[in-house]
């Protein structure tokens, strides 16, 4: 079913949008979540949370042309914020190395989040991203948006592991520069 | 900010981008090579399959006493392809960025009669290995920590006429019991548009072989082998692509020290 159809189900109130979003996008949201969680019956937890959540969210969202990614992001808020609620001793490895790398783009650790608002943020990273080459884009977004890990990358991208390290590395200090030109 | 509210706040990505990286990739492109692969007439399956695991090289051709037509020279050797990194010359951070500008006034003041091409600068004035490195100031060349004497540090720059950095070749050498060692790290620029390919060649007729092995740290490298010269020495060659950048022993040996020059090709690899 196209995703056009399925949101309609959604504005409609037709409790088979949940159906139809579960055949079509739940293996990629559960492993999305997996990802990050390494723990498959959370993972599955998170992924009810994001029917209950799309169902709450549409509408007044109509995410027509977006559905996944706009699915994808709860499952990503979802699967981080269970990862909170674990004590600091059992976060997942995923997660301590996911933000161990993206600590070294930060040019100085500081309270620049609460000097930006979400809006301005939204812009200053689209525009980082915007300036990638679309493969390093896909790499650095398979990596710190889907969190998939490194051998899964060079997998997906028929790549060698190597290649896929340097394009991060290469990708991680882009963004610490541009986040240095943007004063953060 | 720290490093996990940057790793929320990445949500923040276009939706547009997010639904790219989640689409089926198409076949991955590597034209340069595939063109040089297509080129090589004697490109067997074997060696092909053995590409895909072979460290990211595959041998494309060897031969024996192949004659030109209308030569009376006769050559043995083989060429290598290499799925290397083409690397932005932004990312050559030391002092090697002045030597585009010098090979461009060595085009400028190229004598048409002289038996040298003006696009390739040797350098051979560093102490070490480790001041070659900084002089290149490239983030992906290793520092092979090996425990062997240096003999020599020779560097290659190779550019063209507009100044521009193509290729850059590290060598060093070394030499154990009666071994003679070099070992090359090969760098390519996005300036350089051309196959990465690799190989020898020798007037003698001698013969090649090759065969894939795998270093402690798990990394698949090549070898290649002939028959010995008339000198009586041997050559072994290993091949490996690690972070982008092609990297290279040659030995040459005598008969009598060839589990000596197997043991020299483990270590270098086991350095990776």
């Amino acid at each position: 079913m196209e995703d056009r159809q399925i949101v309609e189900l959604y504005l409609s109130r037709d409790e088979s949008a949940l159906a139809r979003t579960a055949e079509k996008y739940g293996p990629a949201l559960r492993a999305l979540a997996e990802n990050l969680l390494e723990d498959p019956q959370t993972a599955e937890e998170c992924e009810n949370d994001v029917y209950l959540a799309a169902w709450n969210a549409i509408p007044p969202h109509e995410p027509r042309d977006y559905l996944f990614p706009f699915l994808a992001r709860i499952a990503r808020h979802a699967a981080l914020d269970r990862c909170r609620e674990r004590s600091r001793q059992k976060r997942s490895a995923p997660l301590v190395q996911l933000t161990g790398e993206l600590e070294r783009c930060l040019p100085a650790p500081d309270n620049a989040a609460e000097r930006l608002d979400a809006l301005a943020l939204e812009e200053v990273i689209n525009r980082f991203l915007g300036n990638l080459s679309q493969e390093n884009r896909n790499i650095f977004l398979r990596r710190y948006w889907y969190m998939d890990s490194i051998s899964a990358i060079a997998e997906r991208y028929s790549l060698t592991q190597s290649k896929v390290k340097v394009s991060l590395c290469r990708s991680r200090n882009r963004l610490r520069e541009h986040l240095k030109k943007e004063g953060l | 900010m720290t490093g996990e509210e940057l790793l929320e706040k990445l949500e923040l990505a276009d939706p547009a981008y997010v639904q790219a990286a989640a689409e089926t990739p198409a076949g991955r492109r590597r034209a340069g090579v595939r063109r040089a692969v297509l080129a090589a007439a004697c490109v067997c399956l074997l060696a092909s399959a053995a590409a895909a695991a072979g460290g990211g090289t595959w041998l494309l051709d060897s031969f024996t006493a192949r004659g030109a037509p209308g030569s009376d020279f006769t050559q043995s050797g083989y060429d290598l392809a290499a799925d290397v990194e083409r690397f932005p010359v932004s990312a050559l951070t030391g002092e090697i960025q002045e030597a585009g500008e010098e090979i461009a006034r060595q085009f400028e003041n190229h004598d048409l009669a002289s038996s040298w091409h003006p696009s390739t600068l040797r350098r051979a004035e560093f102490p070490s290995a480790a001041e070659a490195r900084t002089y290149i100031g490239l983030d992906a060349l290793r520092e092979l920590d090996w425990d062997l004497e240096e003999t020599r540090t020779m560097l290659r720059v190779t550019g063209n006429s507009q100044g521009q950095l193509l290729r850059v070749g590290l060598e060093t050498d070394y030499e154990v019991e009666g071994v003679r060692l070099q070992a090359f790290a090969n760098i390519f620029t996005e300036h350089d548009d051309s196959a990465a390919v690799t190989g020898a060649r020798t007037t003698e007729d001698v013969e090649f072989s090759e065969s894939l092995c795998t270093s402690a740290n798990g990394k698949r490298y090549q070898v290649i082998t002939n028959t010995g010269f008339a000198s009586g020495y041997y050559g072994m060659d290993g091949y490996l692509v690690e972070d982008g950048v092609l990297y290279h022993l040659h030995l040459a040996y005598l008969k009598e020290d060839e589990a000596l020059a197997e043991s020299l090709l483990r270590q270098w690899a086991d350095l990776f």
